[in-house]
């Protein structure tokens, strides 16, 4: 694809995110030369942070929603884990773990390749991660502090898929 | 979305794949209109992998198991390996979970608003499979035991 069509797809991307959020209500920092958005979402239990990027050069959109607590260092092992067995009750996005920092962060990615992203994808994508952060927060945030075995985590995912 | 639009997006899509594959000389078997499966070799270990649509979510999802055992007295090491090969990743993701012997490359993508192009179907079957080749090779000496987790990292 030329560079120019790829410029064009992305920021067309990236503006119908834009409005996607305005139509919601949620509210958002942008920075339009990185076609970047924070944005804070109200969840159930908590504010839901998310990270939207579009990438021009790969096409890709990519959803980060970075969980608010971090392993400490004497439970990061657990993190690795339980990052690893929550991604697999989900059918799509899946539990990114920085295990130098304890970080866990739900990521979901759509390529828009010769194709458009509308406002329909992004809900699917938006009410489907902040469903899934929600909750599966208070389950890390209770294992990163030792109030939830690994074994109890794995048990609530395979009770509660 | 209705139940017959549903179907019909799905069928348009699976139309797609199938049109991909034929295209592009790559053997498959489709056990039905929903699924796609198919095998390549890399360059150390076969990758056998499927398609699966899902017409509720309008998501195709690709998945590949590799085709290894993963012991129980290694679920550590590999979480670990899993996640640090996951942070570099642009797109899909390795998993696997302690009830399950296996790890698998998982890659998804919506047609909600738009069908799945060309384009994208493509870059989801040579990225996915760029992947797995870069890496599988690592995971089954890491679940063998014949490197370390530290030796894996500085393999990645």
């Amino acid at each position: 694809m030329a560079e120019f069509n790829k410029h064009l797809q992305a920021t067309q991307v990236y503006q119908t995110l834009c409005d996607y959020l305005d139509h919601i209500g949620c509210p958002y920092i942008k920075q339009e030369d990185d076609l970047y958005v924070h944005a804070t979402i109200t969840g159930e239990d908590l504010f839901i942070i998310f990270d939207f990027y579009v990438d021009e050069d790969s096409q890709l959109f990519h959803l980060l929603s970075t969980l608010p607590f971090i392993f400490p260092e004497d439970k990061r092992t657990e993190g690795a884990l339980a990052s690893c067995a929550a991604s697999t009750y989900y059918i799509d996005g899946y539990f990114d773990y920085d295990i130098d920092h304890g970080i866990v962060t739900f990521r979901m990615h759509e390529s828009f390749m010769d194709r458009s992203l509308g406002m329909t994808t992004f809900h699917n994508l938006v009410v489907f991660a902040s469903d899934v952060v929600d909750l599966v927060n208070d389950q890390f945030f209770m294992l990163s502090r030792g109030l939830m075995s690994l074994e109890d985590f794995e048990q609530q995912f395979s009770d509660n898929p | 979305m209705p139940r017959d639009e549903q179907a019909a997006a799905a069928n348009e899509t699976y139309n797609s794949l199938i049109e991909y594959f034929d295209r592009n000389n790559l053997s498959y078997v489709s056990p039905d209109n929903l699924t796609i499966r198919s095998e390549q070799t890399g360059e150390d270990l076969v990758m056998p992998f499927q398609l699966a649509i899902f017409p509720g979510y309008r998501m195709v999802v690709l998945s590949s198991v590799l085709p290894f055992e993963i012991s129980d007295k290694i679920h550590t090491e590999m979480a670990a390996a899993i996640c640090s090969v996951n942070n570099r990743l642009d797109n899909g993701h390795f998993e696997f979970g302690t009830e399950i012997r296996h790890m698998y490359f998982v890659l998804s993508n919506r047609y909600i608003d738009s069908p799945l192009s060309d384009e994208t179907i493509s870059y989801m079957v040579t990225y996915s499979l760029d992947v797995i080749d870069d890496f599988n090779d690592k995971f089954a000496r890491l679940a063998s035991g014949g490197i370390s987790l530290e030796q894996f990292m500085d393999m990645i």
